[in-house]
């Protein structure tokens, strides 16, 4: 029997899909969620949220990003990827967390997918040459196979020749109609009237979707668009046409024994029932991207922006506040925030400013990289997440630490979520991506060339009334950072409701204890001395593990213990993750317990 | 002020307070104890309207019936742009009165078969839906061409009318009857413009739209729409499938409501249908109770088409006359012959507790779910009369145990958006019950006496594979502990995908508006209706095939309750 699966199906109209609606489609018996985002992209996806099963399309296109409405999680556009759970505001959701996709293709003015379709969309040389114009599509509770046999005897005159379209003289009893071509769930048909002066000639194409066994969606298309003005009167007439047709094949089709639904597969995740999600700790490792450096522009005085693109396939979801490693052509690995609002997919966005005592990180990026260049870049992690539970939210950015707060202020923006930036730096000129500022309007307050007694003033002054269920988030150069939380805690505002972003880490690290790691998953037992880091020891003995910061401050070389307690000494794991005892930063951190078994 | 005579899940009231909130004109609603009190064929409400039917509106005396006749005198009394009803455009107001008559169908089909299937109203169901599908078909249609021509509405208007408010609920709600919109997207795209009107209310089963600010500036948007993609993930879990039995399923051995202490009169007959197959419940005259198959020994008929006088049960096909204690004592065809024991009606398990009978349908009958606020507080408890729920019943359960959709789907009552955060709570199991402590949760209006809003705490227990109880006690601010109810949910399965929910509640405070009670306790059902009967799989998945949060735990706690306890009715349990 053939394998529907492998082929492509129009599953509906492109203007079926108009801005922020779900659309509901069912092919092969799957029900589908079908959604455009305010980019254009088209995106398909099981018609099921991953959590408790709910249909997606009972939930909110919010433009960027879909909503379910059991529980609010979001998926992001394109990626279909979790950015955010409400129930846990303050942790970052699983990278794992992802939808089931489906390929998709707009093309003769369909939207297409399939199961697992095989090859390309059916080329239809005379749609591929000519002006489609997609007709009504009708839904049957017919079998595919009998409605695409019907259709085969579909009669129809040339469009110029329908009443009311123009000089149009009804006369199809006598258009001749031929099948001209045929392919898997689609055919030609071809309508030749000869007049008295003259011969009118149109091609139509039948596409049937295999809604279910015994149902179907008959979409059809003509090759040319009817002229100008009888556009309505051609779609009526097909459409009273087809009706008819479809209303003839249900009254034969409930003399016959219904066939059984097709079951389709639904999409299966590998968790136990049992387990809980642990708080999430959004920095494990993953594979480095290739990325092509699409866009380089000059933001703000001093400052460069980078846009990548993949090379293939989709970028991974990210979550405001999130930030990737860049590796640089000369061999340095640097932390960038991405800038991006949300559901933003199609390329990351970071912005560089060049440091004047550059080691050659931001020089590199500034002097080095062009358009069109290939970087290796790491997942998005996110060690600054941004709750969206707060009544009101403060984003205090300082210089270049505006990167992270653009994407949460457009996030809270999208999210119709009260917040205001504060953005202090040393002139207009210097104040970066004027145009995501333009869009959040007058959210934003500047503030230009302070001396740092005046910006410890404005700070008091727009820190100096904590209010109940808000959250400040300040991201900036040190000294700035330092009066900033100062200022905070003075005002009363709770260590918990301040929340900072850490490139490097500014512990002072006591290296001064002795231990034994044993590597579980590698049956090997090492002793790390004074002085030395793990990922030191374990380098030494021949074991590769990643790392990027190496100070405690990116979590990429995050590993989970198994035994012992840890001695944690990086900024990267808050406080519930460290008192978890279960995992732990191997390039700072060290152990109390003379024993650590950790999970490599 | 207008006073509406008013029902919370009423389609055609729900239509008169739309419009009176968009044209922004105060009323007063009366509510009416439509369901399960039937006050509007009462005799008290006979002289407001003979005709036994809401709405009714009395405008400073002036009283009219009817609902799309209603909306007729508000738009054009209230409306001053005269867009609602646009009297001065005789075309366009043609068509108004065209699709309003058109409403009157979709009323009588899709929100019949919404009758039908929530309240139980006796429509030939098959009928009703087919009829709503086809008028369905004209309208999506008719919608479609509209969008050709730029026209966003049923009638030729740049505006929405009455008719397009007529027609809105009908369709938004046919889903509860069991009618598909799938075949229909014009129809769907309709109903996200319409909830998009300024002014736009909703009620149980109606979500607002996402906001359409998509023409609102988007930062450098760069997109490629139509490029294929090949990230597709193949899907390898069947979608609901069948299980291998083994054994009877322990299932059998609970207890399940059948039917309300308060409608079990001497001499009646109750019919239900449980774990797939139908029942009688016989009240005789001398009050005992027999529960028996409601099918009749000799060929299969339903016994209770045929009559009871409280002391016997005459089978209507051949006249079998049976006992009140199921022995069948005389076959007309054979006067002078006594019928052999094995004639007669097996009976079930049956007995009365919290207001209701239930019945067990196994052989050995495990306990009651456990619910103590009955004795506790004596007189105080109400019964919802049962909601007709198409999904299965650990999904219903599981849905009762979660407080992580509150701000999503009970916006408003149980729960607001951005108070979205779950804190973790304590599961344990205590003398068999699985209890959840400590669940706090912020609520606007936790009960339905309304009040401040504040912290909640609710203490959820599952006794019982279909039952769940709730203690929730008010913050402080609404009363605290002395505005303190709960709640004993118990779902009696039909069918392992077709559910009656029953929910007991018992007031703390003896004071307490006991039919307020049932009244809100109804309508946060109702707003769960959808989203529980839109699961897939139907059947709760004890397999690995979902993705849990944190605020799960007592949901996933649930599931390995009924994994320990070998349950099969409502769940599923393939990997493969």
């Amino acid at each position: 029997m053939e394998d529907l699966t492998a082929n492509w199906y129009p599953i509906a109209r492109s203007d079926d899909l108009p801005p922020r609606h779900v659309f509901h489609g069912l092919l092969l018996g799957r029900e589908l969620a079908l959604w455009r985002a305010d980019d254009g992209y088209v995106n398909v996806w099981e018609n099921r949220c991953l959590h408790r099963g709910v249909r997606l399309t009972l939930g909110h296109n919010e433009g960027r990003e879909l909503r379910c409405q059991y529980h609010g999680w979001r998926y992001a556009n394109r990626s279909a990827g979790c950015t955010y759970i409400p129930a846990h505001p303050a942790d970052a959701p699983a990278r794992t967390i992802c939808n089931v996709t489906f390929p998709m293709v707009e093309r003769y003015g369909f939207v297409w997918t399939g199961e697992a379709p095989q090859g390309d969309v059916p080329a239809i040389a005379s749609l591929d040459t000519g002006d489609p114009f997609a007709l009504r599509s009708v839904p049957a509770n017919v079998e595919p196979h009998v409605v695409l046999d019907a259709l085969a005897s579909y009669h129809f005159a040339p469009e110029t020749e329908v009443p009311d379209a123009g000089h149009g003289t009804a006369g199809h009893a006598d258009a001749l109609v031929s099948l001209t071509n045929r392919g898997v769930g689609w055919i030609e048909l071809t309508s030749i009237q000869l007049g008295e002066a003259r011969e009118a000639k149109s091609t139509i194409v039948f596409f049937v979707q295999p809604v279910d066994s015994a149902r179907s969606v008959i979409r059809s298309v003509l090759s040319r668009s009817p002229e100008p003005g009888s556009e309505l009167a051609v779609l009526r007439y097909h459409s009273t046409r087809i009706n008819r047709l479809r209303d003839a094949l249900e009254a034969e089709a409930k003399k016959r024994p219904t066939p059984e639904p097709m079951v389709a597969r639904i999409g299966q995740v590998s968790l136990e029932p049992s387990t809980m999600p642990e708080t999430a700790v959004d920095g494990r490792v993953g594979g480095h991207l290739t990325v092509v450096v699409a866009g380089k522009r000059q933001v703000g005085e001093g400052i460069v922006s980078f846009e990548f693109e993949p090379v293939e396939g989709q970028l991974p979801t990210f979550q405001p506040g999130a930030h990737i490693d860049v590796h640089l052509p000369n061999g340095l690995v640097r932390q960038y925030s991405l800038v991006n609002g949300p559901g933003e997919q199609g390329r990351y966005v970071i912005g560089v400013k060049l440091e004047p005592g550059s080691r050659g990180g931001s020089s590199c990026l500034h002097d080095l990289v062009r358009e069109g260049d290939l970087l290796a870049i790491s997942q998005p992690r996110n060690n600054f997440p941004l709750r969206r539970d707060s009544f009101r939210t403060v984003l205090i950015a300082g210089g270049i630490g505006v990167t992270p707060l653009l994407s949460m202020a457009q996030a809270l923006q999208v999210s119709s979520l009260d917040f205001a930036l504060h953005y202090f730096a040393q002139s207009p000129d210097h104040a970066a991506f004027a145009d995501i500022l333009e869009v959040l309007g007058d959210r934003v307050t500047f503030y230009f060339g302070l001396s740092p007694a005046a910006t410890g003033e404005a700070l008091r002054t727009l820190l100096e009334s904590p209010g109940e269920g808000e959250n400040v988030y300040i991201c900036g150069p040190g000294p700035m950072l330092d009066a900033a939380r100062a200022t905070a805690a003075a005002a009363g505002w709770p260590d918990r409701a301040v929340h900072f972003e850490y490139f490097k880490n500014t512990t002072q690290l006591d290296t001064s204890t002795a231990f034994e790691v044993e590597l579980a998953r590698s049956a090997l037992t090492l002793s790390v001395p004074p002085g030395s880091s793990i990922m030191e020891v374990l380098r030494n003995n021949g074991v590769a593990v990643p790392s990027s910061c190496e100070q405690g401050a990116c979590g990429t070389c995050v590993v989970a213990v198994l035994g012992g307690e840890p001695d944690h000494q990086d900024v990267y794991l808050n406080e519930s993750e460290r008192t978890a005892r279960d995992r732990m930063t191997i390039c700072v951190s060290r152990s109390r317990t003379p024993r650590l078994v950790l999970d490599i | 002020m207008i006073k509406l005579y008013d029902y919370e899940l009423s389609v055609n009231c729900y239509k008169q307070r739309l419009l009176m909130s968009i044209l922004n004109v105060p009323f007063e609603s009366i509510l009416i104890d439509f369901f399960p009190g039937w006050e509007h064929k009462g005799e008290a409400f006979a002289e407001i309207n003979p005709l036994g039917h809401i709405p009714v509106i009395d405008d400073d005396g002036y009283i009219l019936r009817d609902a799309h006749a209603i909306l007729v005198y508000l738009a054009a009394k209230y409306d001053p742009s005269g867009r609602w009803y646009p009297t001065h455009d005789a075309e366009v107001l043609g068509e108004v009165a065209s699709w309003m008559l058109f409403a009157e169908g979709t009323t009588n089909t899709a929100s019949g078969a919404r009758l039908h299937d929530t309240l139980g109203y006796p429509f030939d169901i098959d009928a009703v839906r087919a009829g709503a599908h086809r008028l369905f078909r004209v309208l999506d249609e008719h919608l479609w061409f509209q969008e050709q021509q730029g026209r966003d509405w049923v009638a030729g208007a740049a505006h929405p009318t009455i008719a397009d408010l007529a027609l809105f609920p009908d369709v938004m709600l046919a889903e509860q009857g069991g009618i598909s919109l799938v075949d229909y997207p014009a129809l769907r795209r309709w109903t996200d413009r319409f909830k998009r009107t300024p002014g736009f209310t909703v009620m149980p089963g109606i979500y607002p739209a996402a906001p359409d600010d998509s023409r609102r500036t988007t930062v450098a948007a760069s997109g490629s729409a139509g490029r294929p993609v090949s990230i597709s993930r193949r899907a390898d879990a069947t979608w609901n499938s069948a299980e291998v039995v083994e054994g009877p399923d322990p299932i059998i051995d609970e207890w399940f409501p059948v039917a309300s202490a308060a409608d079990v009169t001497p001499g009646s007959m109750h019919p239900f249908v449980l774990l797939d197959e139908r029942y009688v419940l016989l009240r005789r005259n001398d009050g005992g109770v027999l529960v028996t198959q409601d099918t009749c020994p000799h060929r299969g008929a339903q016994l209770s088409f045929g009559s009871f006088d409280g002391e016997r049960l005459q089978c209507g096909y051949h006249g079998w006359q049976f006992g009140a204690d199921g022995r069948c004592f005389h076959q007309p065809a054979h006067p002078d012959r006594t019928p052999p024991a094995s004639a007669g009606l097996p009976a079930v398990h049956v007995r009365e507790a919290f207001g209701l009978w239930w019945v067990c349908v196994g052989s050995e009958p495990r306990n009651l779910p456990f619910y103590d606020a009955f004795e506790a507080h004596p007189g105080l408890t109400t019964i919802c009369a049962p909601k007709r729920v198409r999904s299965s019943g650990p999904r219903i359960v599981e849905n009762f145990l979660d407080m992580a959709h509150f701000p999503f789907v009970h916006e408003g009552y149980l729960g607001r958006v951005p108070e979205t955060g779950v804190a973790d709570y304590d599961v344990r199991v205590v003398g068999g019950e699985l209890l959840a402590t400590n669940c706090l949760f912020f609520q606007p209006q936790p009960g339905p006496s309304g009040g401040e809003g504040g912290v909640v705490t609710y203490t959820y227990g599952v006794s019982h594979p279909y039952a769940a109880r709730l203690v929730k006690i008010p913050s402080e601010a609404d009363g605290g502990a002395r505005e303190g109810f709960e709640i004993l949910l118990v779902v009696s399965p039909e069918t392992e995908g077709t559910n009656r929910a029953w929910m007991i509640t018992t007031a703390y405070n003896p004071e307490a508006d006991l039919a307020a009670f049932n009244a809100f306790g109804a309508l946060i059902f109702e707003q769960d209706v959808d989203i529980v009967e839109s699961q897939r799989p139907v059947r709760l998945p004890l397999a690995p095939s979902e993705l849990h949060q944190r605020a799960d735990q007592m949901s996933l706690a649930y599931r390995r309750w009924l994994i320990e306890r070998g349950i099969r009715y409502g769940t599923s349990s393939n990997v493969d």
